[in-house]
């Protein structure tokens, strides 16, 4: 699990990101930023663009935090 | 001795018909530098205090010569009042345009970071338990804070509205630093 920056230039852009890692599953990821597995479809949600199933992420994926 | 008697009489004479001779540009001029320092007052007064008031002391010490009818000195304090005056005005006007642009700034970038925080904080208020780092009690100061700084913007953009550059941007840079300080907590980061 791995916590990424990507810098897009807007200085008032805040926002965080996840680059998935083996074993990762939105829970978990909702889990370590949430402190709540529950609310993985909130990460599942703002990632639509890249992300068609929340049970199918794939590694290197870059995941907008919400 | 009676010559010398009449050039002195020759002479004041000549001295009076001098001054008396500036009255009416000095007149002309004070009532000038008066109507065109009058015009600039009111943008002068927000964007270039130090300047209008250098104006309006140059103004009396013209009015006080004038007073004490030493015209020619009137004439020379009130005459180049007006362009002066003009100077000013573009001066103020230059300050307004930069102070536009930093409010500007600030009103386009504050919502979007201000939508950043509530975005989290919602979510986090949904949470059964909070991530590590964080717990019930700095949630809801920071909840507080967000409400805070949400009526802080609104305060700013009235003061905005109402012309006051100064005051929005100075409200709006504090509005910035707290939001920025929230972000670091909640894990958001500026990109």
């Amino acid at each position: 699990m791995a916590e990424s920056d990507k810098p897009s230039g807007d200085s008032w852009k805040l926002e965080q990101w996840h680059e998935v890692a083996a074993g990762d599953t939105l829970s978990k990821i909702s889990k370590q930023y949430y402190g709540d597995a529950t609310l993985y479809m909130k990460i599942f949600e703002a990632n639509r663009n890249i992300l068609k199933d929340p049970d199918l992420i794939k590694v290197g994926q870059k995941l907008r935090i919400p | 001795m009676r010559i010398v008697k009449y050039v002195y009489i020759v002479l004041l004479a000549a001295m009076v018909v001098a001054c008396a001779r500036d009255k009416e540009p000095a007149e002309a001029a004070i009532k000038g530098a008066g109507q065109a320092i009058d015009q600039i007052r009111g943008e002068a007064s927000r964007y270039a205090p130090d300047q209008l008031k250098q104006l309006e002391d140059s103004l009396k010490s013209a009015q006080d010569a004038f007073s004490k009818k030493d015209y020619k000195a009137a004439l020379d304090a009130a005459s180049t009042l007006s362009a002066k005056a003009q100077d000013v005005a573009k001066a103020a006007a230059a300050k307004k345009a930069e102070l536009t642009k930093s409010w500007e700034d600030l009103n386009a970038g504050i919502p979007q970071m201000m939508d950043a925080l509530k975005s989290r904080l919602d979510i986090l208020s949904k949470a059964k338990k909070l991530p590590a780092g964080l717990d019930k009690d700095q949630l809801a100061a920071l909840t507080s804070g967000y409400d805070e700084a949400a009526k802080q913007f609104q305060a700013a953009k009235d003061a905005a509205g109402a012309g006051d550059l100064n005051k929005a941007i100075e409200a709006g840079q504090a509005i910035k630093q707290k939001g920025m300080e929230m972000a670091a907590a909640l894990g958001l980061k500026q990109q």
